[in-house]
């Protein structure tokens, strides 16, 4: 009876909802909260720091390229309403939208595309993918007020994406004239965009308040008056926040999906937002010992169960995967590579042709960025090992304290491995981690070297994508590193939350669209 | 008393020193900022320039140089994870800090004081067994736990307090009532043994064999030179007090000095980790002094000692 | 017959420790007359303090207990009183100075107003007057410049100063019976005499009764007219102090003379009585004396001996003793 009653309720309030909210020509009202487990530095410059703070930043701000709910370019929504790429692929033209406007009523213009460029590429450059545009853009012109061109060294197939919200804040368009004036350090506090939102107030280390900076944007209408970020580190709190109604919209973990649900509320998924990668350390060089045997690795990558960890580790909450590198399970549709399969007996075949029928010990770095059950699936991982008869120790440390083993600026103690959980992504720099050498890189590989100089020197995202299909596969007969999961980010929602499209940008939840989605 | 306050000042300069090159050092030997904020795509050249720009280049002992003469003239330099003033960031967070340090100090005094007095005065009984439970409990459940748990009594289930954030004057209760009780708990126990010690004291018999009244014999004669053997611990309380202060922050939301080291180390971000170290060592020094001229000043035997 | 000041009769006091039950004072009868110095002896640990404290009805709580027995002053029970009613009795008409001078002053309150404080209790004073009464009685028991020394912390007193401002707090309301535990023994000897000689002064001036609580015969020579002699929590032996220097009965007076002489003598080696002192949870079923008696009879571990008056004020308990007194009738 209770239930049905609670039913009817509902209906009847989706009913009554569905008619007073017309998405199309409402006046923003009301207010929504996010918790978020860190608001980073609070600071609000594109550049100067982590692209991670795109959660609160998108909504300010608008991009030269915005994507679509797939990944993709999608001009309607972007400043650069339209382009052209010369023959040879080194110029490309850009027509800056008219009539876009900062909250400060000045108009956006090419000069302020390009000031966005230049940022990215400059020595100060703290979001990332400085080395990219170092490597690929010449310069940047402007031909009258609203047409950019940007020259370049080389072909960059991704060009596009470089200056999207896909991959992180270097494509924000942000007010040169205003910068010139007061200064980068009052930018970074007092920031200025053109976005549906504005910033009212941002108190470090407590919250972010946007509000509506107009009743209408030409990207989207902004739904909410305001739009509260409040930082809420600690697991417990965020989710005795939402129960309490002071936030309506927070980030869980998978730990924390039962008890949301059962206190009535719903659980939002950005499907495989988070790719969980194995990759063995310094293969190919003198410390990495026995891992330099494919036969090995390949036995290390086939003794791990990862269908196991995904159901019972990650209750679910995403699926086993057969490819290393984000883009690969991302915007950018490659064909499937299969799961590697679940084979102990024979991983100990293969050890024992290796000449390692007793085993060895190898290191598990474990350290926890994005996703708390990685400790977890560590443990996991050197269950399977020692099942075959390989002593794995798990090294638990902080992630600061790993970096520094990483990029090779600290040996390792012998055979080690580490399971990295990255936010999923349309690209990812081969060079950056397979090219020997290179700080990040887990292979030394003459071999897979010049795979990589021949992606890079790709002319197309066709090309690309055709050669970079190849390198996996290399990658993967070579037993480098395997993906062992796709993992969800997990919200849950207050009751007056609607769905939204989250998109697949990295880290931007594109919060700026809750209500208006079509 | 001059003497004292130079010596203790001397002392203090010695101490802020070691802990300064124990600081930069140790951060040093741990961690490596560049190799935290170079992206995933950088080269080698990328690290050794980032190297140059973050100053690590340099010899050590040249780095150190450079940060302390800078730290003495209270320039902590700008943080190298969003490049705002270390001093503008602390200034910022310590006094939210102070705020609950401080209301959680009050309210740990207001419980300690009935608790530890009564349950000495009524020593063995039921009074005193549940006394103890409290106070034995405030130490020794995680402070983290308590704070957690109160969320979910106050905020909700009864949904009248909120759970985090520091909003409105409702916003320090639960924050300031966790923290107090784990503060309470020592403070009730030193207070109980230090009246129990007292109570047995000739100059208490002398008070009853005047006549006073046993309730002016326990909050007059008593109390007041029990409190003071609780202010002569004052110095290490106070340590005590940041201590529980990171941790209630982290589950509150609270926006203080011990949230910002934690983000601090999170990020490697040298500048800001040295100077909420010094600054909090500083802090901690100075108001150890204070409760120790305080202590000294409401003490006649100190005062008065010629 | 007048009816003395303080009446006590089969005062019992006990104490329940985690070794047992100590029957620190077991069955003590004496009385004190109005202006006597009254003098109770006894090694250490014979129960003098409790008896005291029983007196004041300050036996620590909740461990000790007065189990049975009369207080009787002028003819009032105190046992009788409620705890209000006895307070007005403390620090009023009965005062009392404990032992130890170093410590019985609060330390974080001034000379003047731990005696302003009693006075405020037991007296209607106010104002200027408490506080010039508050000087004279530091006068009186020769404070120089008392009226700088109200001012005063007590730390900054010498020993003998801050026990003479006990002996001002004690006598601040006009006792009449003033209890004095062992005031001296934490003072230097010249100090000592100069105390005994202001107890001895205050005694005359005002006519008080005092019971003077010690371990030197000595003392209680100079200072009593009568005495009594603890052993093991029961009084051996009431005489005035003539007799009992001149006519000890008890044997353990006579070892307590003994070994006080031979200190006087200044002999090579100072005998005092042998054995061991009496173990109060454990005592022996006849008389508590006996085992280290060098007069025991066989009758002496059987039964508690009876007490035997030898003469006018003269009451001692042992079983020789009464023998002889039963033989010289
Ligand atoms: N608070 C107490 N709890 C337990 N036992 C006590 C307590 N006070 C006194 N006693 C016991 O009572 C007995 C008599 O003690 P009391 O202090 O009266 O001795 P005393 O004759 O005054 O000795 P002293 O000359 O050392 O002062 C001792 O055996 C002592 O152990
Ligand atoms: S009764 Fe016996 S043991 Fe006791 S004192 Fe007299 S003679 Fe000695
Ligand atoms: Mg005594």
């Amino acid at each position: 009876m209770n239930k049905l009653n609670k039913l009817f309720a509902a209906l009847l309030l989706l009913l009554v909802t569905m008619f007073v909210h017309t998405p199309a020509d409402a006046e923003p009202a009301g207010e929504l909260r996010v918790g978020l487990t860190t608001l980073y530095n609070q600071t609000f410059h594109p550049t100067t720091a982590s692209g991670y703070r795109l959660s609160y930043m998108s909504p300010i701000f608008d991009f030269i390229i915005t994507t679509d709910k797939n990944g993709e370019p999608d001009p309607s929504n972007s400043l650069a309403h339209k382009w052209e790429v010369s023959e040879d692929r080194l110029k490309w033209t850009f027509h800056i939208r008219e009539g876009v406007k900062f909250h400060d009523g000045t108009s956006l213009t090419a000069k302020d595309a390009k000031f966005a460029i230049d940022n990215a590429s400059s020595k100060n450059n703290r979001a990332g993918r400085k080395s990219d545009f170092n490597a690929f853009v010449k310069n940047v012109e402007t031909e009258g007020d609203y047409t950019m061109i940007i020259n370049l060294n080389k072909p960059w197939q991704f060009i596009l994406y470089f200056l999207s919200d896909a991959i992180g804040t270097q494509g924000i368009v942000f007010p040169k004239d205003y910068v010139d004036k007061h200064g980068i350090d009052h930018f970074m506090k007092n920031p200025i965009g053109s976005g549906p939102y504005r910033l009212k107030e941002s108190v470090a280390r407590d919250h972010i308040t946007l509000e509506a900076a107009g009743a209408k944007h030409w990207r989207v209408d902004p739904t909410y008056q305001t739009i509260t970020f409040k930082l809420l580190p600690e697991s417990g709190t965020r989710l005795a926040a939402l129960k309490t109604g002071e936030v309506d919209l927070v980030q869980i973990g998978v730990s924390d999906v039962s008890s949301v649900e059962k206190d009535g509320f719903r659980i939002f998924k950005k499907k495989n937002g988070l790719l969980l990668d194995l990759s063995f350390l310094r293969v190919g060089d003198k410390t990495g010992g026995v891992l330099n045997d494919k036969r090995v690795r390949e036995a290390l990558i086939k003794a791990i169960d990862k269908n196991a960890i995904v159901n019972q580790i990650l209750m679910g909450n995403g699926s086993t995967i057969g490819t290393t590198l984000p883009q690969f399970s991302w915007a950018v549709d490659y064909s499937p590579f299969p799961v590697t399969e679940y084979n102990p007996d024979e991983a100990k075949k293969l050890l024992a042709e290796a000449g390692l029928a007793n085993g060895f010990s190898i290191n598990i770095y474990s350290f926890v960025t994005r996703l708390p059950e990685t400790k977890l699936i560590n443990e996991a991982i050197a269950g399977y090992w020692s099942a075959i008869g390989v002593e794995a120790k798990v090294l638990e440390m902080a992630y600061n304290a790993f970096r520094p083993v990483w990029v090779k600026k600290k040996e390792v103690t012998g055979p080690s491995a580490f399971l990295m959980a990255w936010p999923n992504r349309t690209i990812y720099s081969w060079r950056g981690k397979y090219f020997s050498g290179n700080p990040f890189s887990t292979v030394n590989d003459p071999e897979l070297d010049k795979m990589i100089n021949e992606v890079e020197a790709s002319s197309s995202v066709a090309d690309y994508k055709k050669i970079s299909q190849r390198n996996m596969k290399y990658v993967l007969d070579q037993s480098f590193a395997t993906g062992v999961a796709l993992a969800d980010d997990l919200f849950a929602l207050g009751k007056d939350v609607p769905a939204w499209n989250i998109g697949r940008n990295i880290q931007s939840f594109r919060i700026e669209f809750i209500g208006s989605d079509e | 008393m001059k003497r004292f306050i130079v010596v203790r000042i001397v002392q203090m300069f010695v101490t802020l020193i070691l802990l300064s090159v124990l600081i930069f050092s140790l951060i040093r030997i741990s961690g490596d900022p560049a190799a935290l904020l170079l992206d995933e795509s950088a080269t080698e050249k990328d690290y050794q320039l980032l190297r140059v720009e973050l100053g690590l280049d340099e010899p050590i002992i040249a780095q150190y140089f450079k940060f302390i003469s800078r730290a003495a003239v209270g320039d902590f330099g700008l943080s190298t994870n969003d490049r705002v003033p270390v001093l503008i960031s602390i200034g910022g967070a310590l006094p939210n800090t102070a705020r609950l340090a401080l209301t959680s100090l009050v309210l740990a005094l207001s419980m300690a004081v009935p608790l530890g007095v009564i349950s000495a005065v009524k020593k063995g009984s039921v009074y005193d067994h549940f006394a103890r439970v409290i106070a034995g409990l405030g130490q020794s459940v995680p402070t983290f736990w308590v704070g957690l748990v109160l969320i979910q009594i106050f905020a909700v289930n009864f949904r009248i307090l909120p759970s985090s954030g520091m909003e409105t004057s409702a916003h320090y209760i639960l924050p300031s009532a966790t923290l107090a009780l784990f503060m309470m708990s020592g403070f009730a126990r030193l207070l109980r043994s230090s009246m129990l010690e007292v109570l047995d004291s000739e100059f208490i018999k002398l008070a009853r064999i005047k006549g006073v009244s046993e309730s002016s014999v326990v909050w007059k004669h008593a109390l007041r030179n029990s409190l003071m053997s609780v202010l002569s611990f004052g110095g290490m309380y106070i340590a005590i007090l940041m201590t529980g202060t990171i941790l209630v922050e982290t589950v509150f939301a609270w926006p203080g000095l011990g949230r910002l080291a934690y983000e601090g180390i999170i990020n490697q971000d040298f500048p800001l980790i040295q100077g909420v170290v010094l600054i909090g060592g500083v802090i901690v020094m100075l108001s150890s002094l204070l409760t120790d001229i305080l202590y000294a000043y409401l003490d006649p035997r100190i005062r008065f000692s010629g | 017959m007048t009816q003395p000041l303080l009446k006590v009769t089969d005062l019992k006091t006990q104490f329940r420790t985690k070794w047992g039950l100590v029957k620190a004072v077991d069955g003590v009868s004496f009385h004190v007359k109005h202006g006597e110095t009254f003098g109770i002896v006894g090694e250490s640990g014979s129960g003098k303090s409790v008896t005291s404290l029983s007196i004041m009805r300050l036996i620590p709580q909740p461990a000790g207990r007065i189990v049975s027995g009369a207080i009787e002053l002028d003819g009032l029970n105190l046992l009788e009183l409620s705890e209000k009613e006895m307070r007005d009795y403390r620090g009023g008409k009965i005062g009392m100075i404990l032992q130890d001078p170093l410590s019985s002053l609060n330390p974080l309150f001034t000379i003047g107003s731990q005696i302003i404080e009693g006075l405020r209790i037991h007296t209607s004073l106010k104002g200027r007057s408490l506080k010039e009464r508050a000087i004279d009685l530091l006068r009186r028991v020769h404070i120089p410049s008392p009226a700088m020394r109200m001012k005063d912390w007590p730390h900054l007193l010498s020993g003998g100063m801050r026990q003479r401002v006990v002996g001002a707090i004690s006598i601040s309301c006009e006792p009449e019976l003033l209890i004095a535990d062992e005031p001296t023994t934490a003072l230097d000897a010249t100090i000592q005499l100069q105390y005994l000689n202001l107890l001895k002064r205050i005694q005359k001036e005002t006519r008080l009764s005092i019971i003077f609580v010690t371990h030197d015969l000595g003392a209680v020579a100079y200072l009593c007219h009568r005495a009594a002699v603890m052993y093991a929590g029961r009084i051996v032996e009431t005489a005035t102090v003539k007799d009992l220097f001149d006519k000890p009965a008890h044997p353990y007076t006579i070892g307590l003379l003994n070994s006080m002489q031979k200190v006087e003598k200044k002999a090579d080696h100072i005998e005092s009585i042998k054995g061991q002192p009496p173990n109060l949870k454990n005592l022996p079923i006849g008389c508590s004396f006996a085992p280290r008696c060098d007069q025991v009879k066989d009758i002496c571990k059987e039964k508690y001996p009876e007490e035997t008056e030898l003469g006018a004020d003269h009451l001692v308990r042992c079983w020789v003793v009464k023998k002889e007194a039963v033989k010289i009738k």
